[in-house]
């Protein structure tokens, strides 16, 4: 097993691995499932399906966004979702039928990767991913690494499930024919390197995916680092900011987004992921996409009582959940119950550049700050804030205790929206032009016969395409 | 027009809209000639004296300036009364009129008389423009008056040090000492001093508004 | 801010205690810095006077008492921010500063201005543009030129035994660090270069080396970085050099660097985080940029010590590094 070097910046943090030594448990499913129309960075998907529709496992609800259960769908309405901010969101509301699901035909499902969202923290979708290098990979990293303290949900399935891991891999390397495939995983990490290399001469892969060894430090999980570091072992230049791993022929691949892979190969669809569950019993859960986080604690007995809260992902990038009803979906990693320490109270930022040599990416957290709170939207975009990947290290580091990297997070998501709606505001104004020289121009040649279509055209061309969407579904 | 109350005019003048505590006008003088009450108190009758003569002037004029050349014709009119007062001074006090040297002629420009003529005398009779100038003529004279004496108490610790040179005494004042010259803190006379004792000043003051 | 009041599930401190020595709040920073300039404290009281003990605990007494009155008449809480240590910190680096025997009430006076103007004007911890002890050295040497440079005649006797001057030569002049006593004997012997160690400037030498060795611990225990120092060093030391090439009467590096404010400054006072910069090439930046001022103060200007005024301009030239230094996103 190789090192790759270590990263510069990032700390590191203590090795809390919490319920990784015992199988996972698997949360029975619930009455019903919650589906938000979120997708990757916050945008809005339209639904493909109506209120009453039948479903089963693996159908599209929205682009990207697949069922994880057979069911009707009993609404499409606002629903708690798990987001930083505690918003709602149009949600597809599933009455699970709890029926045994025919059996699925496994050998027939293609890889078909629609419905997979990455089980990383981006939530980015697999096969945009994958299309994005398909023909030209060199190279496929699978990201093994969960360096935040307090999530193993990755460890535990190696440990437990390396060999559908494997497969999923097998899949994708077939899929992608990278020229080189290597998964990152945490040095320290002796449980789970065993067992998949376990798996590995049991599947005749050993020479296909080589295991490398990061250093434990966080974050040298996040996509960015772990590529460069890569291509720092291979001996080439590390990625420029401007461009993404894509660009050099790379997909970076979550272990959990290859189990998925695995999933769909032999059932057809991904509907589960495992969920570390940081309660007084910690514990690895496998939970279904789209259940309410009351309803998997709730079957383990976790639910919170008093001054507890629960937590979504780790004590560094995680967020607190503002309502227990949102469901866990593909980029959940881990739930914390716990009652909140109180924080210091924050003192002013005295420019002591102790978050500097903290950032793994070499931004400048203070100045950041700075600029965020004086709203300079233009500054903080001329020192990068868009590169920063909230990971935290800024804030444990502060002597003042100033939480950096909520200020960044809301920075970021100000001016994500800000882009957006100048984008649309401009994308509008030219369907505005177009259909003015659309409408100039058929005024001049009006050809007899072509009325407007009628409803009736329109209802039908409607109800053609979704059966045609329901055929290839 | 309709006629502003006479006592209005007075605190407006002298506290509610002081030209250099409120207003901030004429800081170049104000920064420049507060250094020891008597340059103070000099520069202070002298603004006075001109706002008083122009404010009259420009207000008995009002009927008859047409609005294109309003702005000239008042610099030319406080321009003439500086220039007969600067005359005046040379003649009488001649210590006091090298001690203010280049600020005295510089009431020319003291945005603060232009103000008062653009803004108040040209709209109104001689003797709301009379009651104007004296309230806010003696607004700034105060204000000077008071950094003056900070600046010189504090700066060298004397009061009315050069009393002679506004008397017209042939002999040297040397005022009233409050304490050795050589423990004032010299900082105070030297223009960051005055900048810095004008934003204490401001600051003191503010809770009184 | 509401996000100023969040409260986390995960104990984030326990984080932070995990990764080491290396973090500390705010105020242990400040009790550290104070700590690393007691063995400085004690050599100069005892090789050069006493009366600097004096000086440091009226100037730590009035600069708490200012901090507290400005806390009160700001309404904000007294005690959380006396505790963050900074004004006490500001009290000793400026008594330290200053001659041992500046009277009590213009210390005090330094003091005020250094709490009230330099600090609170601004806006209080972390938001000073300027550093409060130099504002305070510069407006009393501006304002009591006197007994701003009126530095102790005479060492300790024993000290001055101890340190080969019995008969205490040099106390003749009138000013007595060794980069006073260069500057006033280079005026009076111009071409011949006497200046030796073995003087009661011997005593200010040995100081200077104690300044380092704090500094030098605070750079061990992470509390500073050596960019800004290092680079104040460098700069000041090739200005120097350059000009001793170039005429044979300017000071000589030794002295430059072992004189005057020169290494309480680089570990104390250009290390000073609120009011110099935050980045690592900017802090390089800062400290050259102090080093070569100070130097062409030294030269040319006509202050004893340039130090302060280098460290106030740069100070002012800080948002402009900050905005010129862009981070290498990695
Ligand atoms: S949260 Fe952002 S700024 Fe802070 S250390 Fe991480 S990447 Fe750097
Ligand atoms: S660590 Fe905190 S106090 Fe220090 S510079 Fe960064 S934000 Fe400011």
């Amino acid at each position: 097993m190789e090192t790759l070097p270590r990263i510069s910046g990032g700390m590191d943090l203590p090795r809390f691995k919490p319920g990784v030594q015992h199988p996972p448990v698997t949360i029975a499913l619930p009455a019903t499932l919650v589906f938000p129309l979120i997708g990757h960075q916050g945008r809005a998907l339209q639904a493909c399906v109506v209120a009453g529709e039948h479903v089963h496992a693996g159908q599209l609800l929205a682009p990207g966004m697949a069922a994880s259960a057979k069911g009707v769908v009993r609404a499409i309405e606002d629903h708690a979702t798990a987001h930083p901010s505690g918003m709602t969101a149009p949600s597809v509301i599933l009455d699970v039928d709890h029926t045994r699901e025919s059996a699925v035909d496994a050998s027939s499902a293609t890889l078909d990767l629609a419905g997979i969202v990455g089980h990383g923290g981006a939530g980015f979708s697999l096969s945009r991913k994958l299309s994005t290098v398909a023909d030209r990979c060199r190279c496929l990293i699978i990201n093994a690494a969960e360096c935040e303290p307090g999530i193993a949900c990755d460890e535990s399935l190696l440990c437990h499930d390396a060999g559908a891991v494997l497969e999923g891999i097998k899949a994708l390397i077939t899929y992608l024919q990278p020229e080189q495939c290597v998964l990152a995983i945490e040095s320290d990490k002796t449980h789970a390197i065993t067992s998949f290399e376990d798996a590995l001469k049991e599947g005749k892969a050993t020479g296909e995916i080589r295991v490398l060894a990061l250093h434990p430090t966080y974050p040298s999980g996040a996509e960015r680092l772990l590529v460069n570091q890569v291509l720092k072992w291979q001996g080439l230049e590390r990625l420029p900011s401007h461009q993404r791993p894509g660009d050099r022929g790379i997909a970076c691949i979550n272990v959990a987004t290859a189990h998925a892979v695995a999933q769909i190969l032999n059932t057809g669809a991904a509907t589960q992921r495992l969920v570390t569950v940081n309660a007084h019993e910690a514990c690895t859960a496998r939970v279904t996409l789209g259940t309410p986080v009351q309803h998997v604690l709730d079957v383990l007995g976790a639910l919170p009582v008093g001054a507890q809260r629960v937590r979504v992902g780790g004590p560094l990038s995680g967020f607190e959940l503002a309502d227990l009803a949102a469901p866990v979906l593909t980029t959940c990693n881990a739930l914390t119950v716990a009652t909140p320490v109180p924080e210091e109270p924050v003192l002013p930022c005295i420019r002591c550049g102790d978050c500097v040599p903290v950032c793994p990416m070499g931004l400048y957290p203070q100045q950041l700050f700075a600029l965020a709170q004086a709203q300079d939207s233009k500054g903080l975009q001329r020192k990068g804030i868009d590169r920063c990947i909230t990971c935290g290290c800024c804030d444990i580091a502060c002597p003042s205790f100033i939480n950096l990297t909520t200020h960044f997070r809301s920075a970021q998501s100000r001016l994500r929206e800000h882009a957006e709606t100048e984008r649309a505001a401009t994308h509008a104004e030219a369907l505005h032009e177009r259909h003015r020289e659309r409408v100039a121009r058929d005024e001049q040649r009006t050809i007899p016969g072509t009325e407007a279509p009628t409803r009736t055209a329109v209802s039908s061309a409607l109800s053609r395409a979704r059966a045609r969407r329901k055929r290839s579904g | 027009m309709t006629d502003i109350d006479t006592h209005a005019l007075i605190v407006d003048g002298l506290w509610r809209r002081n030209p250099a505590l409120v207003q901030l006008l004429g800081l170049c003088p104000l920064l420049a000639v507060s250094t020891s009450v008597v340059d103070a108190a000099a520069l202070g009758l002298a603004t006075l004296l001109t706002l008083l003569v122009a404010n009259l002037a420009v207000s008995l004029l009002r009927k008859h300036i047409s609005e294109a050349v309003r702005l000239p014709l008042q610099i030319l009119v406080i321009a003439g009364t500086v220039t007969l007062l600067e005359l005046l001074l040379a003649a009488w006090l001649p210590r006091l009129h090298e001690s203010l040297g280049i600020f005295l002629p510089l009431i020319v420009t003291n945005c603060l008389i232009l103000a008062r003529t653009e803004a108040f005398a040209r709209h109104h009779t001689p003797d709301r423009a009379t009651i104007d100038a004296l309230a806010t003529g003696a607004g700034f004279a105060l204000a000077l008056l008071a950094l003056g004496a900070v600046r010189e108490i504090v700066g060298q610790g004397t009061v009315f040090a050069g009393l002679d040179k506004l008397t017209g005494h042939t002999e040297a004042l040397p005022g009233i000492s409050l304490f050795a010259a050589e423990h004032g803190l010299v900082l105070a006379i030297l223009p960051p001093g005055a900048f810095i004792l004008l934003g204490l000043m401001l600051a003191l003051l503010k809770p009184g508004r | 801010m509401s996000e100023q009041h969040t409260r986390r599930a995960v104990d984030i401190g326990l984080l932070r205690q995990s990764t080491g020595a290396t973090w500390r709040a705010t105020p242990v920073i400040m009790r550290q810095v104070i700590l690393a300039l007691l063995p400085g404290i004690v050599l100069y009281a005892y090789l050069i006077d006493a009366r600097v003990l004096l000086g440091l605990t009226i100037a730590v007494i009035a600069a708490l008492l200012f901090e507290a009155m400005v806390m009160w008449l700001r309404k904000r809480p007294v005690t959380s921010r006396l505790g963050d240590g900074s004004a006490a910190v500001t009290g000793v680096l400026l008594a330290l500063s200053v001659p041992p025997g500046l009277p009590a009430w213009q210390l005090i006076i330094g003091c005020g201005v250094a709490i009230l103007l330099a600090k609170h004007v601004f806006g209080g911890l972390g938001h000073n543009p300027f550093n409060p002890a130099m504002v305070a050295f510069a407006v009393l040497i501006v304002s009591f030129p006197v007994t701003m440079t009126d530095w102790p005649m005479t060492a300790d006797p024993v000290a001055r035994v101890a340190l080969g001057d019995p008969a205490g030569t040099w106390d003749a002049m009138t000013s007595q660090t060794p980069l006073d006593r260069y500057r006033a004997h280079a005026r009076i012997t111009t071409g011949d270069t006497v200046f030796t160690l073995s003087s009661p400037g011997t005593a200010w030498v040995v100081i200077a080396l104690a300044w380092l060795g704090g500094g030098l611990w605070l750079l061990w225990m992470r509390v500073i970085t050596w960019h800004a120092p290092v680079a104040l060093l460098v700069s000041l030391g090739t200005c120097h050099g350059l000009a001793t090439l170039i005429s044979p009467t300017a000071m000589p590096i030794g002295i430059a660097l072992l004189g005057g404010a020169t290494l309480f400054g680089a570990f104390f006072i250009v290390t000073d985080p609120v009011s110099g910069a935050a980045t690592p090439r900017g802090r390089l930046l800062f400290g050259a940029g102090v080093g070569v001022l100070t130097f062409l103060i030294r030269q040319f200007g006509s202050w004893p010590e340039g130090f302060a005024f280098a460290v106030l301009i740069m100070n002012a030239a800080v948002p402009l590094i900050d905005r010129l230094d862009r981070p290498r996103v990695r």
